[in-house]
């Protein structure tokens, strides 16, 4: 019965708190086409213009355009997140820049519209309330994630470094400074959600990070790949 | 920056659907010569040959070596780093030995990358194969 009321409290905390949705940009610093994607994920993550959105955004290097050049953000981790979501969502391929939303819909990075409209369709689903909390301690984060529900799910932390940049000096980005925003550095599956309340305490390694960072949590159902909860903490 | 960041939301110029198969091939020849013919999709670039280090990978062809075939250098039609449209490749061919009588099949292996102004792919391989009659000419 507490339990039951505390899930209520947490159910209406949430309806008056603005949506998180989360948005993860697969990208590279060799890829022509994904400067303006970067542009517009940095914009997105600056001015919030879903009003009732809380906009989590995450920029997800990836490897394939490493041809004599590395993008020193790029991980075949994240090649092989951006090629999962290709197999659950029967999608035909990969390709940069593309935009994740949710888990559950795809569209070109830099297509703005299409975006949108997409998240719009993803705030019509309802989310219970994960609270994270994460400090800084002696070289390592230590990271709390606790929420209602949700049960086998998969509970994820990213460390993403909030602003980054990259002058180019190879492939067809030579000569532009690159700007990056929110970008994810480490991603690490923290465990399952189990009975009616999940509460979850790490201590995760920080990443040689330059500027500030943000953590990231979010709740991911294994199956579908769907993002049924996330917060983020600038630190 | 506000402006800008407004303005991108809010709209994308010549937007189209994604098309994540955007170069054709078809291979043809005779005893004497390979043609490589590329078909590139409207709005997208393969980067080709002679593509400099950086960023996406050049494009790769590999006629695999046989007892008749030695290796092959293939000929790109001009030296420009992305393709577009039509592009025939030559490749010239210099038998070590006469073809059998049931003919010869040649595998040719391609490894490429395209772009076009909205997206990129990765790396994509694909395996040709013809085979060549001594009566072909």
């Amino acid at each position: 019965m507490k339990f039951l009321l505390l899930l209520c409290l947490t159910l209406t905390l949430q309806a008056q708190l603005k949506k998180p949705i989360l948005l993860e940009l697969f990208t590279a610093e060799g890829c022509a086409s994904c400067p303006p994607a970067d542009e517009l994920i940095s914009a997105v993550d600056q001015l919030q213009p879903i009003p009732n959105a809380d906009l989590i955004v995450l920029s997800e290097h990836v490897t394939y355009w490493d041809h004599s050049s590395k993008d020193r953000f790029a991980s075949t981790t994240l090649n092989n997140r951006q090629l999962g979501y290709s197999q659950l969502l029967k999608l035909e391929g990969v390709y940069t820049p593309q935009l994740i939303i949710d888990g559950k819909y795809e569209c070109v990075g830099g297509n703005g519209p299409e975006a949108k409209r997409l998240i719009l369709e993803a705030l019509k689903q309802n989310k219970p309330l994960l609270e994270l909390n994460a400090n800084r301690i002696n070289g390592k984060i230590k990271t709390n994630v606790s929420f209602f529900g949700l049960n086998g799910a998969t509970i994820l932390v990213a460390i993403a470094e909030d602003n980054a940049e990259t002058k180019i000096t190879k492939g067809e980005n030579a000569g532009k400074t690159l700007k990056h925003t929110a970008v994810v550095r480490a991603l690490h599956t923290i465990g399952t959600a189990e009975g009616l309340r999940t509460d979850r305490t790490v201590e995760l390694p920080l990443p040689p990070i330059a500027s500030n960072f943000r953590v990231v949590a979010f709740v991911q159902d294994s199956k579908t790949g769907h993002i049924l909860a996330a917060a983020q903490l600038k630190l | 920056m506000r402006r800008l960041a407004l303005f991108l939301f809010a709209t994308t110029l010549g937007a189209y659907a994604p098309n994540l198969n955007p170069v054709q091939w078809k291979l043809s020849g005779t005893p004497t010569k390979l043609t490589l013919h590329a078909t590139v999709a409207e709005h997208y670039k393969l980067y080709s040959l002679t593509k400099p280090k950086g960023g996406p990978i050049p494009l790769e062809i590999k006629v695999r070596e046989t007892d008749w075939v030695p290796a092959i250098k293939p000929i790109q039609p001009n030296p420009s780093p992305t393709l577009e449209g039509e592009i025939d490749f030559q490749i010239p061919l210099k038998l070590a030995k006469p073809l059998p009588k049931e003919g010869l099949t040649l595998h040719v292996d391609l490894r490429y990358q395209s772009c076009s102004d909205q997206i990129c792919l990765p790396p994509t391989k694909r395996e040709l194969e013809i085979t060549l009659n001594p009566q072909s000419k």
